[in-house]
């Protein structure tokens, strides 16, 4: 069971440092996308407006339901791309006995021709 | 190229088919699809046997039912009714039967694309069980074998297609399974690659798993296999070893092709065997040894080629399919 989450949890982070500047290209568009919409807020708001305290609040909000949106995202967008690369069926192929609890039916329904 | 994989857990490999253990057993097998009027029945009693050391060709049309009965073999969707035996073992009910199972469906490669090849058998090996310091000694073993051994640290993405089938193949065989399931294993190969792959199906047979394949290429199915099952519209229409089908389905006719003329003389004698002459070539639809007593009139003209009509899978399978014939 360990052996399996460190073997899960090497291939996820393989994957996500395989190509660096991938993952900076990343940081750097989300980075600049967030401080873009502060500033443009900041700018239609004018400088009349102050926010105060509640703009830590609307930032961190803010954060959070666009993190929620792509951890939620990212396991549907997941999913459809090993189902894609036939890696699915591969996992589901395992049917771990150790694991069996997570899945009270035996096997998983695919449809196919 | 000469491969030396590892062996597989035979234990009943035997010289008389019938005294072996069967490695993949299916019975009545039914699958059906959608509910009331739309409710199409994709497999309709499906029953096939795999030995040790055995490759069965799968074969069927579109559509024809051979993805679902892989699927409910490999465990991935449950059969309305029938049995499937894997090693003895069922897997819809016993999760290690899932162990003697190696497989490459359909997919793009059944591969991490982003993940080198060995990582790639490292990741799949610890899954099937395998610690990962074997999975990474039995993966470079595997990619030796197979002639990888230079791309071990290649990202998959990189590799060609070829390569990236022999991976797929290579990922199959980590955990040493007794059953290896062939989904369309040269689809898209170019002949080189096609050729490598066929020489590594056949090795792998010979050393001792049972492999259960499906292709659309009727020349790799017919080079492959030593038993064929043609399914249609989810029934298995024929099943019989490769050679005896073809065999049944062959004419008993000769195409002799020679040099030079026949006089009047020799030509009313071979009409006498009842063979056809025409100019540098005879048909003859007769005896065996009368072929030899037209071989002899033949005498001392140089032969070309005397050659046997022999039925090709594809001829085969299209009468099959048709409904032109039945086994």
């Amino acid at each position: 069971m360990f052996e399996l989450l460190m073997g899960e949890l090497k291939r996820t982070w393989i994957q996500f440092i395989r190509y660096p500047a991938e993952v900076i290209a990343g940081l750097f568009i989300i980075t600049t996308v967030f401080y873009g919409l502060f500033l443009s807020a900041q700018y239609m708001a004018g400088p009349a407006v102050g926010f105060g305290d509640r703009l830590d609040a609307v930032v961190i909000g803010y954060v959070a339901w666009t993190l929620i949106l792509y951890i939620v995202n990212d396991i549907a967008i997941g999913l459809q791309l090993e189902a894609q690369t036939g890696t699915l069926e591969q996992v589901f192929c395992l049917r771990l006995e150790h694991l069996r609890f997570l899945s009270p039916e035996p096997s998983p329904v695919w449809r196919c021709a | 190229m000469t491969l030396e994989l590892p062996s597989f857990p035979t234990t009943h490999f035997a010289s008389n088919a019938s005294e072996l253990t069967a490695t993949l057993e299916v019975h009545h097998l039914r699958k059906s699809y959608g509910r009331g009027k739309k409710r199409f029945e994709a497999v309709r009693d499906v029953s096939l046997t795999i030995y040790a050391g055995e490759v069965l060709a799968f074969l069927g049309p579109n559509g024809a039912g051979k993805t679902t009965t892989i699927k409910m073999i490999a465990g991935l969707i449950r059969p309305d009714s029938g049995s499937v035996r894997i090693a003895g073992l069922d897997p819809h009910q016993q999760a290690r039967a899932l162990k003697q199972v190696g497989a490459v469906l359909e997919g793009n490669r059944n591969l991490y694309w982003k993940l080198t090849a060995l990582e790639n058998l490292d990741y799949f090996g610890v899954l099937r069980g395998v610690s990962s310091r074997l999975a990474r000694q039995r993966g470079s073993e595997l990619l030796k074998q197979f002639d990888l051994l230079d791309k071990r640290n290649t990202p998959v993405q990189k590799l060609s297609r070829g390569m990236q089938q022999k991976l797929a193949i290579a990922v199959a065989l980590i955990h040493q399974p007794r059953l290896l399931l062939l989904d369309e294993p040269t689809l898209g190969l170019d002949v080189e690659a096609s050729e490598t792959v066929k020489t590594l199906v056949r090795q792998i047979a010979d050393a001792g798993c049972a492999i259960l394949l499906t292709t659309h290429q009727l020349d790799v199915a017919e080079e492959l296999s030593d038993r064929v099952a043609i399914i249609r519209q989810g029934q298995i229409i024929a099943e019989k070893p490769t050679r005896d089908l073809i065999q049944q389905f062959s004419g008993s006719t000769y195409q002799i092709k020679f040099e030079g003329d026949l006089d009047e003389n020799r030509k009313q004698a071979i009409a006498a065997l009842g063979a056809m002459a025409h100019p540098n070539q005879i048909t003859f639809s007769g005896k065996s040894t009368q072929l030899y007593q037209l071989l002899d009139l033949l005498k001392p003209l140089p032969l070309v080629e005397v050659v046997k009509d022999r039925a090709d899978l594809t001829q085969i399978f299209l009468k099959l399919v048709r409904g032109e014939q039945h086994v």
